[in-house]
Parts: C-alpha cells; structure tokens; sequence
C-alpha cells in the first residue's frame, strides 16, 4: 500500500512526465485507463499556468503569438515549478527563462519586456506608498544631508535595457495601431515604473538619475549616490533629483545614520 | 483544537455570485440586489493597489466570502505558513462572513500544482486532512468551510466514499462544509454513483454553504469547467439538496469565458426562487396555510 505521500509525489511526477504515468500508483481504470485520466489534470494544470502567464505577460504572449507563448509557457512550468499556491506568483522567473531560450536570440527584447511586465505587476501590487514628510526632512541640519539615506517607495522598480522596451510594450497595448514601428538600433532606455494611483506608469530617466536612484535603493547615503551620478553627467543637480523623486512619492522615507540621528 | 464559536448561519440564506475582476466596476455602479459575493482569497494577497481598494468598497456593500484555492488541506507535507499568514491578514481585513478551501490536494515536497487534485480516501488521508484543517482553523481562530471538488480519477487505495470521507472530516474537525451539488454531479456521472446517496450522507446541520456552476463534457468525462449555465440535472440536484439541509447560501460561481453580470445575476435569480421554497419563513408560511386549510 503507498503512503499518501508516495501517491501524492507520484501523481505530480507522471503530470510533467507522461512518460513517467507509470509512475502515479494505484489509479483505477474503470474503463478509461489511468494515463487518459492523468491527462485530463495535465490538460488543466497547464491551462491554469497559461491563464496565469498570459496574465502576466500579455505584451510578451502579443509579440509571440498565443501558440508560442503556450509552449513557452508550457516548457517554463516544466522548467520553474510554482513555489506558491497563489498562481499569480508562477510567473516571477520568466523573463530569466526568456532570456536563455533559444527565443532570445531572434528577439533580443523579449526578456527584457518580460522583466517590465513583471515590475508592472509588483508594482500594481504593492504596498501603499508612505509619503516622505518634507516637513521632517526640513529639520535635516544642512551638513547633515549628505548622509542621508533613503527608501524607495514599494510600487516602485527601475529598468535599464538596451532596447526600447517601453515603446514595444505600448505599441503591444490593444488600444494602439498595431502598424507602428519601433527602431531596435534607437538605444536603451531606463526606466522608473511607479503606481500613480492605482495606475501604473513608466518614464524614462536619464542614466545620472537611475544611477543615483539605483545607488540609493542599494544602501548608498546621499554623497555617495550623488558620486556616483555626477560620474556619468558633471553638471548634475542634486536638489532638482530630491525634489522630483520626493514630489513623485518615489522617495518614501528617510533615515540618518546613529551619529547624527539627534533630529 | 479550538474553534472560536460564531453564528452557525452568518449569511441570509440567499443567493450570491462570485465576483471577477472584470465586473468591479459594473456592481459598484449599479449595486445590484444580489444576497452576497465570494471572490478567490489569492487574487487579493497582494499588499495594496487596486484589487483590495476596490474589495474595500465593494465590502461596505455587500457581505462577503473568501474562498481559496490555494490551502492544499490534503498535502502530505501539511500546510504553508506563509499561506495561512496571508490567509489570516486578509480575513482580518475584510472579516468575511464565510471562508473556505476545497477537500483536496495541490502541493507535494514544495512544488505546487495549482490544482484540485483528488484524494485517496483512506484512513491515512483523513488524518492528514483533519491535522491540516485543526491547524489551519486554530491559526485562523475561526471555522473554515471545506468544499468537496469534482474528480476525473479514483485510487485503488481508497477505503471510504467521497461522502463518508467528508462528513468524518466535519465530525473530527468541527469544520463546515461547502457542498458543491456540480461537482457532486459531476463525479457521480464520473464515477457511477447516486448523487442522492452522497447527499443523503451529508451532515446537513455542517452545511453552510452551497455552489453552483457549469460543467463540461471532454468526450469521456464531464469536466468542472466554471464556463456556463448550470445545467439542469444540477438544478434538480440543489433542489434535493435544498429538501435535505434546508435554504443555504448559494453561489453561482463562473470563472471560464466569463458573461455580462446580469447573466450571472439571473442564475443567481434561479437559484433564489428555488431557495424561497426552503427559507424557514417560507416553510413556516406554508405550514400555517396548511393547517388552516
């Protein structure tokens, strides 16, 4: 007699691997044979991934077309077993998937499309933004700023690609012609996407600007952020940064490092 | 094992529909007289943004249920923490009238299979799931409802019925049960069995809660599909239900090719005429007439 687990740990084998339905113990024909049976959850486990996927990554599924996406789709479930039983959560490796498939070398993009997709959705997802207090930040001593260190906001991401993955995305959006063209030679892009509301939005940032949001995202106090962008562009302006990414909400809160934490 | 005590029938014995993304909108505009709604506990586990705003304003509406598809009750393996955490936040912050999860299982040695996947019901079975719905009810401090699934599959190992099997589960657990009259259907016609047997087992005073769906046919089985009307042996089953535990509160639930709402909220109107048969006042109604006649 198998254990609950046995037959548990059977069934899911012999569901990736119809040639592993021997597999699934103890299964009763009753005039249709085990493996037929075996299939019909096979047929609706990868429907409810596809589902999930396209959900995820409708530009993706746009520019690949449904029946590649669902063998795409098909060989990721394979490949990145879902960890959750929340379904909505299946998708988060795609685009890592994408970019080594073979796929990737016809179009280059298509992860980094999958990545925004996926910023997208965490960001339409998370948690409400805590507005920074200007007034506290006032309170900052002037020679106590550079030491600052900020959070980002948690609806939001940043995106660098080499492509310009935010023109192909919004040409892959159903209300825009679909006989627009995107240049792939035009360069890169980086991107913030930020919920403004419930709405999520992309725009594009200056390399300076992700530098230095990159930098302070990672821990980096202020000075150092700022070093690290006035690398990339010397006439950059600090005070113009603060005040767009506080104003925008992508800043969200701040902290001074124990020394100076007399504020 | 402890459940906190609550009202055994929180919700009026009317009829609901299970809320989908696409029909925020159009329920919050036109605010339809329908009973209740249930929607997926997993779509709203997400930390803020639209979905739980606009669960919110649809909460000071409407009384609501979370049924969840994601528990795994039947895992070997037990159940995820981190899934009964979301659970609980979520419950906390919609204080839903009815919470549920299927008698089923869809993880095994931490890969999940997003499915309803059938049980052996064996005596090993039935302990995993009572320890899996004590703890799930004792982290939860509250009752969880337990919803039978339809099945397209039988283990050789199973030594108990489907019926027999659930109503043991309400009797250990002292959780309550969902009763599908679809899926009911629908693994009788699978299984050769009398859908009358199954309900004539069924605890009826555990019954909070009844669904309603359509089904499919793949040409060997009917499949549970979600993706039309109910059909009309079903209707006849939820009347035999109905004359077995009384009125309920019943969903009409539709998840595949998903119609206008006011398809959903017509079969929400059959189910509540058949319910008007069953409600104690209607009853109590007719036997005063009878006496007096």
């Amino acid at each position: 007699m198998h254990s609950l687990r046995e037959i548990q740990a059977g069934f899911a084998a012999a569901l990736f691997n119809p040639a592993a339905s021997r597999e699934a113990p103890g299964i009763r024909a009753d005039g249709i044979s085990p493996a037929v049976r075996l299939g019909f959850y096979r047929t609706n486990v990868f429907e409810n991934y596809r589902k999930a996927l396209a959900s995820s990554y409708p530009a993706v599924e746009k520019l690949i077309g449904q029946g590649f996406f669902e063998a795409l789709a098909q060989e990721y479930t394979r490949r990145f077993s879902s960890r959750s039983g929340d379904v909505g959560r299946h998708g988060q490796y795609f685009s890592e998937f994408v970019s080594r498939h073979p796929v990737a070398r016809q179009l280059p993009y298509l992860a980094d499309v999958a990545r925004l997709e996926w910023c997208i959705e965490e960001c339409f997802n998370a948690a409400e933004p805590v507005l920074l207090s200007l007034q506290r930040l006032a309170t900052v001593p002037a020679e106590q700023c550079g030491s600052l260190r900020f959070l980002l906001a948690p609806s939001s991401r940043l995106l660098s690609s080499r492509y310009p993955v935010d023109q192909i995305w919004r040409i892959c959006q159903s209300s825009h012609a679909s006989n627009e063209q995107v240049d792939l030679d035009a360069g890169g892009v980086n991107l913030l996407v930020r919920r403004d509301g419930y709405a999520v939005t992309t725009e594009a940032l200056s390399t300076a600007q992700i530098t230095m949001l990159t930098a302070l995202a990672s821990g980096h106090d202020f000075t150092e952020a700022f070093d690290y962008a006035r690398s990339i562009e010397s006439t950059f302006d600090p005070g113009a940064f603060l005040q767009q990414f506080v104003v925008n909400g992508v800043l969200a809160d701040f902290t001074l490092p124990a020394a100076c934490a007399s504020v | 094992m402890s459940v906190s005590p609550i009202d055994p029938h929180p919700l009026v014995p009317r009829a609901g529909i299970g809320l989908r993304a696409p029909h925020y909108r159009e329920l919050l505009e036109t605010r339809p007289d329908v009973g209740w709604l249930e929607v997926h506990s997993e779509n709203f586990f997400g930390q803020g943004g639209q979905p739980l705003h606009l669960l919110e304003r649809v909460r000071e509406h409407y009384p609501l249920s979370l049924h969840g598809v994601g528990l795994s009750l039947g895992s070997a393996d037990g159940i995820s923490h981190e899934h009964l955490v979301q659970l609980k936040a979520l419950a906390q912050r919609f204080e839903p009238a009815l919470l549920s999860d299927h008698l089923c299982w869809g993880a095994v040695g931490g890969r999940h299979l997003n499915d309803l996947l059938p049980l052996p019901y064996t005596e090993e079975a039935l302990d995993v799931v009572c320890s899996n719905i004590g703890r799930a009810q004792d982290f939860l401090a509250r009752e969880i409802l337990v919803e039978n699934v339809s099945s397209y599959l039988q283990f050789a190992a199973s030594s108990l019925d489907e019926w027999d099997f659930l109503g043991e589960v309400a009797r250990r657990t002292g959780c309550g049960l969902l009763l599908d009259v679809n899926n009911i259907y629908v693994s009788a016609v699978n299984h050769g069995f009398d859908p009358l047997r199954y309900l004539d087992a069924i605890p009826a005073e555990r019954v909070r809660e009844i669904h309603l769906a359509g089904h499919d046919s793949n040409g060997l089985c009917l499949i549970d599909t979600h993706g039309n009307r109910v059909s009309g042996p079903v209707w006849n089953l939820y009347g035999e239900a109905l004359s077995r535990v009384g009125a309920r509160p019943t969903l009409i639930e539709w998840d595949t090719d998903l119609p206008s709402l006011d398809t959903l909220l017509d079969e929400a109107g059959k189910a509540e005429d058949i319910l008007a048969q069953w409600r104690p006042s209607d009853r109590e109604r007719s036997a005063t007439h009878a006496l007096a006649a």
